[in-house]
Formats: structure tokens, C-alpha cells, sequence
């Protein structure tokens, strides 16, 4: 296993993907407050009350952390097409014939996509933030207590990012091919969104405990409540947070874990070309 | 000791066998010849013993040690194989994928050590070290596939059609490698379709056809048993053909257009001597040995030989 990690990282740092990758963490940031900034100048929003309620700070940090969102939907995708190359390029074989079992090539891959993908996201997010905050004016209500919120929100981002390369990594090692494991990647993102954005019309409450098994839903209502001008369930109390944070994150662990056992699986059964 | 056995070994796709009941035996120092068609099975059989697929049915042994066992992934570490085509980054350079090849194997080498590898298949470093592989002739990566094997210092080398994109040169010197590693203890499983190369270097053949193995022969046994003949031209084959079989002392002669074969231990002055005394104008005579190439077409059933 340490072998073959080491095998997969340098892979990933010859990677010309993973170059891009850092380049567009980097780009997005600058392009997102360029963008912001723009809105904001043609419509007059600076110094303006409403303007502030509406394009500031907060909107901005809160979407850093979705995987349907910017960079959030391309570094899955970047993931999938990693291990897809090490299968099209023959290298995976390699690790076969040398004696490596199946399910360590399969863990050595899901934990370089883990960490590519939240290695990514993470350096994304601190540019947005730091960026957001020096540009944007920034709200924060003080009955909250900002350092646990802010762990909250950072562990869901890392935690969401895990839990979608597990996905990613799944559908490389079942497709073995680029274009599928992108369109599927990208299609299991979209509805996933849908699903939240439905989730969200209803009233919560009746169904709390189906909607918390759904991936992002935790997230979503984080990056909402905390960090976004709507504040759609800040009436929740301290303790419920709590509960919703270690539901979420439980929920995270539970799919990321199925969608492993399902890749694993199928992976040690397929013969390899 | 026995490097690799396989026990009846079968794998059937959609319903076809690829490889039916196969048994082979190659041990310790054996350069094994794996010859038969295209689709014939022995990509099939490399792929099953390199646990890249899982067999239908049957089993087989690597040093001894049977694949269900959990030691076969050991097992499998003093293995190196190229299976179809040698497989490595395109985007990474030579000693980048040479490199990846040793964290994969878990062999620790030094960059001189790995350019040396390099030339030692016959690639020129210089040339080549800012290369990409995705940029390399069919040639250049697969000699460097034969490096990323020789990387692992494997004491059993499985190679799937080695020759494939070698110029005459390359022929040479993959050649030399594989005697010279052969020397040094390494086994070697080679399927290849260039019969008059595995001549040159088998130590035992295999011949599968149509997934079944049709025959397993040491290249000693098989010169032992090869089928000598003596090819005559004449101005006439008729009156050639006539006058050896009055003499009644050859096992089996065969006219073909312009000449007469003669099967067996014949005596090639005696031949001569008859054709001579019979008036006939002898244009050559030549003694031939049956050739891996002849073996594997008559075992086929394809053809008489020429």
C-alpha cells in the first residue's frame, strides 16, 4: 500500500492535471471577485445597504465549499480522469502483475483522489475567503459563536470533498474510461443539487431524518444558515446544530463508505485489459 | 522446481473458451516458447497467470505456490511481464515512468542505476531524457517496457510479443538481453508469432491452438525428433520421383512442382548415386532440418513442408 501510494503521488505531481487543477484554485478566486466587483460597480451596490445584504462576503464563502459550483464540479471530475489515465495508460496493470492486491490499487487511488481533491479545494478556499473578506463586507451574527462555525463549515467542506472522491473514484474504477466517469461525475453532482434545492422548498422538519441521509443536505444548510444573507433556518438552536453537523457528517461517511464497497467490489471481480 | 504450472487452466468469454484445459509446465532457467495463432490464447493464458483475469476453471501455480493461496501475491513480485504492449505514462519521460515502476515494485534504484537500464536496452539517455513517452516510436517504448520488468531484478519474465515494432537491430539486442538475463537465472515465458526468433533462444515450446495446448516439447527433444529431408532438383521430378521409389529403401517421398522431397534418415550419397546412374541431371541437393516453424505448421495440419 505504501508503495503504490508513493507510486500515485508522484504520478499526480507529474500530473499536467494536477497543474491545471492548482492553476484554476488560483484563477477562480480572482475571477469570482472580478466578477462580484463588476456587478457590484454596474449596479451601483457599493456603500449601499442593500447592496451589501445582497453581494457580499458571505454569498461568496458560503458556495466555496459546493461541488456544483466552479471549481467544485471540475476537481471530481479531474480526480476521475487521474485514475482513468493510470487504467488507459496500462500503469494499473502494472501494479496487478507486480503483485499488489486489487483492493490496496483501489484504496491507494481513493486516498490520492482524497487528498487531490481536497488538497484543491482547500487552497481554493482560502484564496476566496481571504480574498472575499478584503473586498466584500462581511455580516456575522453574534449570537454564534464564529469558531465553531467556522469548523463546522471548513470540516463539511473537506468532508463533502472526501465523500465525492469517493464517488469519482468509483466511477473511474467501474468505467475505466474518461468520458463516462465525466458525465456521470457531473451528472451525480447535478442531482444531488436538485435533490437539496427540493429538500429545501419542503418544510424540513417532518422528514429531518430522511433528508439527512442525502449527502450535501448538511452542508448546504451550513453554508446557508452561517454564511449566506438568507439565514433560511437560523432559528435553530446551538445543540440541533450539533445533532445536524454529526448527522451530515455521519451521512457523508455512510455513502462515501457504500460508494468504496460498491467500487471495491466490482473492481476485484472485472478482469483487466 | 517448477516456476509455473497451470492446471487445466480454462477461461471462457461469452460463452467461447479462450483458453480450454490447458496444462503447462516451465521451470527454473527455461526460456518457454508460447507459439500459436492470433486468437489462439495465449494473451488469454499471460493474463490469467498475471492475475489481470481470474480463470473459469483449473488452476495454477507460480513457484510452487497455488493461486488461491494468499502467498501468491508474494509470489507475484518476482514476476515482470509485458502483457499485449508495454504499458507506461505517456506523459511522464523514460526515467519518470522507470521511477513509478519502482515505487510499484517496491525496489529502491538509483537515477544512474535507472539510466543505465536505459542504455541497457538500447536507448540512447541523452536523447531521450527530456522526451515525453507519448512522443517514443512503437520501437523506443518497447524497449523501455523491457527496462520497467528488468527494473524489478524478476527472476521469472513474462513477455507477450516482444518483437513487436523492433527493427532488425532491436530484434538483436532484445535477443541478447533476454540470453543474457537467461544466464544470470532468469526464467522466461515468451509468446511470440517470429517462430525463427524463439528458435533461437527457447529452451521448450508450447503450441496452442484454438485455446488448447496442442504440444509441449524441449527444443532438445525436438531437434531430436525433427524430421530430416532432403530437397533434390532434377530436369525432370517425374523420373526422379520414379527412380527412388523403384530403390524401395526411402520411408516417404514427395513430388512437388520442380523437385522431390525426401523424408528421413536417407543417405544422401546413395541418393545421389542413384539419380546419377539412372542419366538424370542433378541441379542441387540439399539436407534440411525440420525447422520450429515446419513443426508448428505440420502440427497444425496447415501444410505439407516445403
Amino acid at each position: 500500500m505504501k508503495r503504490l501510494l508513493k507510486a500515485d503521488f508522484y504520478h499526480l505531481r507529474k500530473s499536467r492535471l494536477t497543474l491545471i487543477a492548482l492553476i484554476l484554485a488560483v484563477a477562480f478566486p480572482l475571477l469570482t471577485v472580478l466578477l462580484f466587483s463588476g456587478i457590484r460597480a454596474i449596479g451601483e451596490l457599493d456603500g449601499n445597504e442593500a447592496g451589501d445584504l445582497l453581494l457580499n462576503a458571505n454569498y461568496v464563502i458560503g458556495s466555496v465549499f459546493s461541488f456544483t459550483n466552479n471549481l467544485g464540479l471540475v476537481i471530481p471530475v479531474f480526480a476521475g480522469i487521474i485514475v482513468c489515465l493510470d487504467y488507459s495508460n496500462g500503469t494499473l496493470r502494472n501494479k496487478v502483475i507486480a503483485g499488489n492486491r486489487r483492493s490496496s490499487v483501489y484504496l491507494s487511488h481513493l486516498i490520492v483522489s482524497m487528498l487531490f481533491c481536497v488538497g484543491v479545494i482547500v487552497l481554493y478556499a482560502i484564496l476566496t475567503v481571504a480574498l472575499a473578506l478584503i473586498f466584500f463586507p462581511f455580516h456575522w451574527d453574534p449570537s454564534l459563536n464564529l469558531g465553531t462555525e467556522v469548523l463546522y463549515f471548513v470540516l463539511y467542506g473537506i468532508m463533502s470533498f472526501a465523500f465525492i472522491a469517493t464517488v469519482s473514484t468509483m466511477l473511474a474504477l467501474i468505467f475505466r474510461s474518461i468520458a463516462p466517469t465525466i458525465i456521470v461525475t457531473i451528472l451525480f453532482s447535478m442531482v444531488l443539487l436538485i435533490f437539496n434545492s427540493v429538500i429545501m422548498l419542503i418544510d424540513y422538519e417532518p422528514i429531518r431524518y430522511i433528508v439527512y441521509l442525502i449527502p450535501t443536505f448538511g452542508a448546504n444548510f451550513f453554508n446557508l444558515n452561517d454564511f449566506n444573507i438568507l439565514g433560511i433556518l437560523s432559528q435553530t438552536t446551538d445543540a440541533s446544530r450539533g445533532v445536524i453537523f454529526a448527522e451530515g457528517m455521519l451521512s457523508y461517511l455512510f455513502f462515501g463508505t457504500i460508494h468504496t464497497l460498491i467500487g471495491l467490489l466490482v473492481f476485484r471481480k472485472r478482469d483487466l485489459r | 522446481m517448477n516456476v509455473l504450472t497451470t492446471d487445466r487452466l480454462s477461461k471462457v468469454y461469452k460463452g467461447n473458451f479462450a483458453v480450454k484445459g490447458v496444462s503447462l509446465h516451465i521451470e527454473q532457467g527455461d526460456i518457454y516458447g508460447f507459439v500459436g495463432e492470433n486468437g489462439a490464447g495465449k494473451t488469454t493464458l499471460i493474463r490469467l497467470v498475471t492475475g489481470l483475469a481470474a480463470p473459469t476453471s483449473g488452476s495454477y501455480s507460480l513457484y510452487e505456490v497455488p493461486n488461491s493461496s494468499r502467498e501468491i501475491f508474494e509470489v507475484r513480485r518476482r514476476t515482470g511481464a509485458i502483457v499485449e504492449t508495454a504499458t507506461m505514462s505517456r506523459s511522464m519521460t523514460a526515467l519518470e515512468n522507470l521511477k513509478t515502476q519502482c515505487y510499484i515494485t517496491g525496489v529502491e534504484k538509483t537515477e544512474e542505476e535507472l539510466i543505465a537500464l536505459i542504455g541497457r536496452v538500447g536507448l540512447n539517455y541523452e536523447e531521450i531524457r527530456r522526451r515525453k513517452v507519448g512522443k517514443f516510436s512503437l520501437g523506443m517504448r518497447q524497449r523501455l517496457g523491457i527496462a520497467m520488468v528488468l527494473v524489478s531484478d524478476a527472476d521469472f519474465i513474462i513477455l507477450d510479443e516482444p518483437m513487436n515494432g523492433l527493427d532488425p537491430q532491436g530484434f538483436i539486442e532484445v535477443r541478447e538481453t533476454i540470453l543474457k538475463l537467461n544466464r544470470e537465472g532468469v526464467t522466461f515465458l515468451i509468446s511470440s508469432h517470429i517462430l525463427s526468433e524463439l528458435e533461437k533462444i527457447c529452451t521448450k515450446i508450447g503450441v496452442i491452438s484454438h485455446g488448447e495446448l496442442l504440444e509441449e516439447i524441449r527444443m532438445e527433444d525436438l531437434h531430436r525428433n525433427a524430421r530430416r529431408r532432403i530437397v533434390i532438383e532434377t530436369d525432370s521430378a517425374d523420373a526422379t520421383e520414379e527412380a527412388l521409389t523403384a530403390d524401395g529403401s526411402f520411408a516417404e517421398i514427395v513430388k512437388e512442382t520442380g523437385r522431390v522431397t525426401v523424408y528421413g534418415d536417407a543417405d544422401v550419397n546413395r541418393v545421389m548415386w542413384i539419380l546419377v546412374s539412372k542419366g538424370l541431371w542433378v541441379r542441387s541437393v540439399n539436407m534440411l532440418e525440420e525447422t520450429i516453424e515446419d513443426h508448428y505448421i505440420r502440427l497444425l495440419g496447415r501444410g505439407r513442408i516445403a
